[in-house]
């Protein structure tokens, strides 16, 4: 599991790689567990490159997403592979946090 | 038929080492991306539950076995019987706010599995998963 944050003008982006099971899930919290306590931006969720996701990682993209929200600050999916999305769909993320296939979609869902 | 049968660490994180063996393995079985995505998926986690929930405190044996395009995972622990059938399944319809982890990786196998096959044999659980 990699990751990559970047800081646009208006919003983060974190770029995920890799696999997102128990394993990425407990990386990403250890690089990534202040990012909804420090965040001043809305974020982009870039999978284009996450090949797996598991319960735990997606248990861990709603803490991150809640956290956010109680900022005020909205989240959305950018991108996923469409073995991704199936399993990100059977979750029921995508009522929680949108999922959009274009960059500018994306950002427009996040407010 | 091919098979392929392995000893899991029992430790979360432990499918991570495994698992591009197994993904070869697969490959060369000749199942296909969707079926090796899924088999992911349930060793995962089943892996995860039987670490978490079950007391069971050795090695985990997995068997995989590909017969004419039916690809089947089986798990064996020794820890509380657990029938993955019958767990509840996890609330869906809950607010950002208000949604709590629990029953989500369960739910995702029932969803993406063709069969479900469980039964206790020895004192152990043994759950088999067609794809």
């Amino acid at each position: 599991m990699e990751y990559v944050l970047e800081h646009m003008e208006r919003y983060s982006i974190l770029i995920l790689r890799g696999s997102l099971d128990g394993q990425g899930a407990m990386t990403l919290q250890a690089g990534l567990g202040a990012l909804a306590d420090d965040a001043s931006q809305p974020l982009v969720l870039d999978m284009a490159e996450l090949s797996f996701i598991a319960s735990m990682g997606i248990s861990l993209l709603l803490r991150l997403a809640r956290g956010l929200s109680e900022r005020n600050l909205g989240t959305a999916i950018y991108r996923p592979a469409p073995m991704v999305e199936d399993i990100l769909r059977i979750a029921g993320l995508h009522q929680l946090i949108p999922i959009e296939q274009e960059l500018g979609k994306a950002v427009g869902r996040l407010t | 038929m091919d098979f392929l049968e392995k000893h899991l660490e029992n430790r979360l994180g432990a499918l991570e080492a495994a698992w591009p063996s197994i993904q070869f393995w697969l490959l060369n079985a000749g199942a296909n991306s969707e079926q090796s995505f899924n088999a992911h998926l349930a060793l995962e986690e089943l892996l995860t539950n039987v670490i978490r929930h079950s007391g069971h405190r050795d090695s985990i044996p997995i068997r995989l076995a590909f017969d004419q395009g039916r690809l089947t995972i089986e798990m064996r622990d020794k820890g509380a019987p657990f029938d993955p059938r019958t767990a509840p399944e996890p609330r869906l319809d809950q607010t950002l706010e208000t949604r709590r982890p629990g029953g989500l990786g369960i739910h995702m196998i029932r969803c993406t599995a063709r069969d479900i096959r469980y039964r206790r044999e020895n004192g152990q659980n043994v759950i088999q998963v067609d794809y």
